[in-house]
């Protein structure tokens, strides 16, 4: 199963790309677990997912094709 | 093209259907919406790169009652995107400025600003003058004083927000900004414009579509970003919209009452939390501290004599080399470059054990060990 992750904001300059392909992850827990060991600088960065464009609150499965976005907040004016 | 000198054109109301003929003939606006505008009231807290542009149009469209507040001077940095401003403007306050080339846009309207710090006391007393309130501010703080106030008065809030070459936009209608963030971030965990730098145009293209969903509000045309979020990348010319859902977390953070509300210190909550290391402290455990000098190499007294590993702040690379086993002091010559850097330290190397040496090199003199 393949789940695209979008990031953006500040949080490219961690990753190092606005969007990545992750192989079995089954749920948005198990995403963020993973995203935060492949980037552990992300642990000091506030960012809220959304599933196929819906914000996430509590743990989600995901599917074949799923995207989650990861969105931190901007303050700037 | 239709030339009549507003002049010689006595029915007032006439003029005013001649101005906004092409804004009445719209489907779902007419002259109920164009109505609708002129009596509405559209609060703009922050008169800055959002607010110049929202102005304008907001302005422009024939919304009848603006607030606008914003306790800044025009400086220079200002003008490459703050475009109700120009040179002459210079050291002017934003509020009088804004206002009279507001005016001079459009002179019926009604306009009432407040140059002070536009803070929660403010919106407990004023929110309610208003139908819509734009949030157009540029700290992290202000995002959620402003997002509480209106969730707990019931308040339409149309959001804004930019970073570099990004921005975003919503309105809060059921939900707020605790939906998408619950919890206030420290401000070194945000990146402001000022340190993360932004396209001029960007906030232009933000503040632009919230007067536009203010209008949509307002006139009912439509379908608000009720409870979304948009994401505009310039970059990619590429926008991502998220629903928001209500957030199980919101309600514990967020002041559950006008009076709660009063009390709560925001700018208290997103200050960055640096643990401070006091000349003492460190004399005492000296062994276990590496102590960084973050001044550039001309600043004087030199700390050689102390042992201070020389690492000017205009020199660092992001990441750090671990391993010394030690915790990191940083020093600069008063203590505020140094807490300055031990925060993005601490968050680019979020294993290391960071402080800075409250008092700086003054306190190290101070104390003769130097």
């Amino acid at each position: 199963m393949a789940v695209q992750v979008l990031f953006f904001g500040q949080l490219t300059d961690i990753t190092g790309t606005d969007q990545l392909v992750l192989e079995q992850v089954e749920t948005t827990a198990q995403l963020e677990q993973e995203l935060l060991a492949r980037f552990p600088a992300l642990v000091a960065v506030p960012f809220t997912m959304a599933l196929n464009h819906r914000l996430v609150t509590q743990e989600q499965s995901l599917h074949q094709e799923s995207i989650v976005a990861c969105m931190p907040p901007f303050s700037g004016g | 093209m239709l030339l009549v000198c507003p002049l010689f054109l006595e029915d007032k109301m006439e003029l005013t259907h001649l101005r906004y003929h092409r804004q009445e003939i719209l489907p779902g606006i007419g002259l109920e919406g164009q109505a609708r505008l002129a009596n509405a009231k559209v609060l703009v807290i922050g008169a800055g790169g959002l607010g110049c542009p929202a102005l304008q149009y907001l302005a422009a469209a024939g919304v009848g009652h603006l607030g606008i507040a914003d306790p800044d001077v025009v400086s220079l940095s200002n003008l490459h995107r703050q475009v109700l401003y120009g040179e002459s403007d210079l050291g002017q306050m934003k509020v009088d400025v804004a206002k009279r080339r507001l005016l001079e846009i459009n002179g019926a309207l009604d306009i009432r600003i407040w140059p002070e710090v536009f803070g929660q006391e403010h919106c407990l007393q004023f929110i309610n003058e208003y139908d819509v309130v734009l949030d157009a501010t540029d700290q992290i703080a202000s995002r959620y004083w402003i997002s509480d106030a209106c969730f707990l008065m019931k308040k339409i809030l149309v959001f804004g927000a930019v970073s570099r070459f990004e921005g975003q936009v919503a309105v809060f209608k059921e939900l707020s900004y605790r939906d998408l963030f619950p919890e206030i971030p420290t401000e070194d965990a945000v990146a402001s414009c000022s340190i993360a730098g932004v396209l001029g145009v960007l906030p232009g293209v933000i503040g632009v579509l919230q007067a536009t969903e203010a209008i949509k509000v307002i006139t009912g045309v439509g379908q608000p970003l009720y409870d979304q979020l948009m994401h505009y990348q310039a970059l990619h010319s590429t926008f991502y919209t998220l629903k928001l859902t209500p957030h199980p977390a919101a309600t514990g953070y967020r002041p559950s009452s006008l009076e709660a509300y009063q009390t709560t210190d925001y700018t208290a909550a997103c200050s960055p939390a640096v643990p401070l290391l006091s000349v003492e402290a460190w004399l005492q455990a000296r062994e276990e501290f590496w102590l960084v000098d973050v001044r550039e190499l001309e600043e004087q007294p030199r700390l050689d004599a102390i042992g201070a590993q020389v690492m000017p702040r205009s020199q660092w690379k992001e990441r750090w080399r671990n391993g010394y086993g030690k915790k990191v002091v940083l020093v600069c010559q008063m203590g505020a470059r140094s807490k300055q850097a031990a925060v993005l330290l601490k968050q680019n190397n979020p294993e290391l054990s960071v402080f800075s040496l409250e008092g700086g090199v003054q306190a190290l003199t101070h104390n003769h060990l130097i």
